[in-house]
């Protein structure tokens, strides 16, 4: 189960990151700087900042259960 | 628990997230079903009109803690 | 007595030239508070340089641009400054603000534990976006200002005689108002905004809040 819910989890990240800009790019933190193509490909590999990028997006996701607008 | 009780919990919940959502959110994407990308507002489409494939989402949502 | 201000600015990646250009502004602010600056920039940025800083001139406010991790802050070409179990006591009476990667999360507060005032910074990783065409001028960058914007307020807002606890909701007022500026503002923009919270969610702070400098 926990795989399957992985490859979701997987699949909906790099959609989400499809929508970014392309004309930016993101610093993170000691992994360096990417820009939105380097970021899918991490995270179809699955290595550290793919493993990062996923638990940001699911961090943001998970908080909207609370309520984002204050 | 029935299931459309345990149905009708899970589309409650969503309703009230996706209420608070602001509207520049609602268009982003929620779930890939089937390959296919859905946004939010997709999704409320699915679950205020009762279909099963809202069903079939809630129940991906709920799995994923997004719900 | 006059205070003193330590500031470590190494540019030796896009990273690194961007939180350097960013806290660059707060020297000024410092100056005309007049607070001594003690700018290590660039090649100046090193372990002993650091160091030697620290035990002969006694800064109370110590900022640390550098790439990092739970255990340690770094500087030029990422040379490990700041590193717990070996110098976090260096830090004794000082209140630290470190633009570096999860030190929050154990330096940190051993850092208080062995007397730091306050330690400020971050229990993850520090994100943010930037426009590679404005890497000649970082200032210009409306981008990273959403970002990077926030930790200079930081630190102005205790150049100016504030608390810890008064900084601190001041840059997470101007995050939280960078947070609700994109919701509203175009789709691509709106993109952005998980990340802004990131940095929001995971700016910490360890030691006295009601500190001053």
């Amino acid at each position: 189960m926990s795989e399957k819910i992985s490859e979701d989890i997987k699949k909906l990240v790099i959609a989400r990151l499809e929508t970014l800009p392309a004309d930016k790019k993101i610093s993170i933190g000691s992994f360096g700087d990417y820009s939105k193509t380097e970021l899918i490909a991490s995270v179809n590999k699955g290595d550290k900042v793919g493993k990062k990028i996923i638990e940001i997006e699911l961090e943001f996701l998970r908080a909207l259960k609370e309520g984002i607008v204050q | 628990m029935a299931v459309s009780e345990v149905k009708l919990g899970l589309k409650e919940r969503f309703l009230k997230v996706y209420a608070n959502l602001p509207l520049n959110l609602r268009k982003e994407i929620i779930l890939v079903l089937d390959k296919e990308p859905i946004t939010w507002n997709v999704v409320y489409l699915e679950v205020s009109n009762n279909t099963e494939k809202g069903s079939q989402i809630l129940k991906k949502l709920e799995e994923l803690k997004i719900i | 007595m006059t205070k003193t201000y330590l500031l470590t600015r190494p540019e030796h990646d896009d990273t690194m030239h961007y939180l350097s250009n960013w806290s660059k502004g707060t020297i000024d602010a410092a100056k005309k508070a007049g607070i001594k600056v003690l700018d290590l920039n660039r090649e100046k940025a090193t372990k002993k340089e650091v160091e030697g800083r620290l035990k002969d001139l006694s800064p109370i406010l110590v900022v640390l641009n550098g790439h990092g991790d739970e255990n340690t802050v770094t500087g030029h070409q990422n040379e490990p400054i700041i590193i717990y179990g070996e110098n976090e006591k260096l830090l004794k009476s000082k209140i630290v603000y470190a633009i570096s990667c999860q030190s929050a999360k154990v330096l940190g507060q051993k850092s208080v534990d062995a007397g730091a005032i306050s330690y400020n910074g971050y229990n993850d990783d520090f994100v943010f976006f930037y426009e590679p065409n404005m890497i000649s001028k970082p200032l210009n960058d409306k981008t990273a200002q959403m970002f990077l914007e926030p930790s200079k307020i930081f630190i102005e807002t205790l150049i100016k005689g504030n608390t810890v606890e008064e900084a601190l909701k001041r840059a997470k007022d101007k995050l939280r108002s960078n947070i609700n500026r994109l919701l509203v503002s175009s789709e691509a923009d709106a993109n952005m905004v998980r990340y802004l919270l990131w940095d929001l969610n995971h700016f910490v702070s360890r030691g006295n809040l009601n500190a001053t400098i």
